[in-house]
C-alpha cells in the first residue's frame, strides 16, 4: 500500500534522476566536443533542463513553502543568466577567433566582417591560427613601411 | 523513503561524480580560457544538482540558500572572465584591424 508521499518521493527521485543524466550528457559534451562554440551549445542547454529537473525533484521530495520560495527564485536565475553568460563566452570567442572554423558549415557573420574592411586573407589567417589573432608575419610587411 | 527512491537517488549521485570527472578533465586539458570557463559552469551545475541530491536524502534544507549563491556565482564568473579575456584582446584583434591600414604592431613602432 503507498501513500502520496511515497508516490511523490518516487517521482522526485526519478526526476533528479533524469536531470543528473542531462548533467551527465553536457559533461561528456565537455570531452568530446571539438570547440568553444560547440561545448557552450551542449553545456548551456541540457545543464539548465538538467538543473530544473532536480530543482523540481527537490520539491517534490520536500513540498514546502520555503522550499518553493528558494527552488523558484534558483530556477528564475539559472534561466535568466544562463543566455547572458553564454552570449558573453560566445562573443568572447568569436572575436578572438577560438573557435574550429573547419568544422563551421555556415558562419553568418563572415559577410559582416568583411564588410568592416578586414580582408579576406587577414581574417583566414587569424582563423588559421586558430588562439593566435596576430596576423603572421609576412602580413605586416606592406604596411610597415610607411 | 523506501527502496526505489535510494536506488535512483544513488544512479543520480553516481551519474553526477562521472560528469564532474568528465568535466575536471576538460578544465585541466581546456587548450583555452574560454574552454575552462565553460567546463567551470558545468561543475556548478552539478555541484548544484548534488546539493539537491543531498538535501533529498538528508531532509534538511539548509542546502537552498547555498544553491541560490551557486547559481549567481557561475553567471559572473562568466561573465567576469570573458570581459577579461575579450578586454586583454582588444588591440589584438580582427575587430581592430579594420581600422583602415592599421595592423597590430603597426604603433608600437
Amino acid at each position: 500500500m503507498t501513500t502520496l508521499t511515497e508516490i511523490l518521493d518516487i517521482v522526485g527521485a526519478l526526476f533528479i534522476a533524469v536531470g543528473a543524466f542531462f548533467a551527465l550528457s553536457a559533461a561528456v559534451a565537455q570531452v568530446r566536443f571539438p570547440d568553444v562554440l560547440a561545448r557552450m551549445h551542449a553545456a548551456t542547454k541540457p545543464q539548465v533542463l538538467g538543473v530544473l529537473l532536480v530543482l523540481a525533484g527537490v520539491f517534490l521530495i520536500m513540498p514546502s513553502w520555503p522550499t518553493f520560495f528558494f527552488l523558484t527564485l534558483v530556477s528564475a536565475l539559472q534561466l535568466v543568466t544562463a543566455p547572458i553568460s553564454s552570449h558573453m563566452v560566445a562573443r568572447t570567442a568569436y572575436r578572438a577567433t577560438e573557435w574550429a572554423h573547419e568544422t563551421v558549415v555556415v558562419d553568418e557573420l563572415r559577410d559582416e566582417v568583411l564588410a568592416t574592411g578586414v580582408s579576406e586573407e587577414n581574417l583566414r589567417a587569424a582563423l588559421l591560427d586558430g588562439t593566435a589573432v596576430m596576423p603572421p608575419e609576412e602580413g605586416r610587411k606592406p604596411s610597415s613601411g610607411s | 523513503m523506501n527502496v526505489v527512491e535510494i536506488v535512483l537517488l544513488f544512479i543520480a549521485g553516481a551519474m553526477l561524480t562521472v560528469a564532474a570527472a568528465l568535466t575536471l578533465w576538460r578544465i585541466v586539458i581546456g587548450p583555452t580560457a574560454l574552454d575552462r570557463i565553460v567546463a567551470a559552469d558545468v561543475v556548478i551545475a552539478i555541484v548544484i544538482a548534488a546539493i539537491g541530491i543531498s538535501i533529498a536524502v538528508s531532509g534538511f534544507d539548509t542546502g537552498l540558500p547555498m544553491m541560490l549563491v551557486l547559481s549567481l556565482l557561475g553567471f559572473s564568473g562568466a561573465v567576469a572572465m570573458s570581459r577579461l579575456i575579450s578586454g586583454s584582446r582588444m588591440d589584438s584583434t580582427l575587430y581592430q584591424r579594420r581600422l583602415e591600414g592599421r595592423t597590430p604592431g603597426e604603433d608600437d613602432r
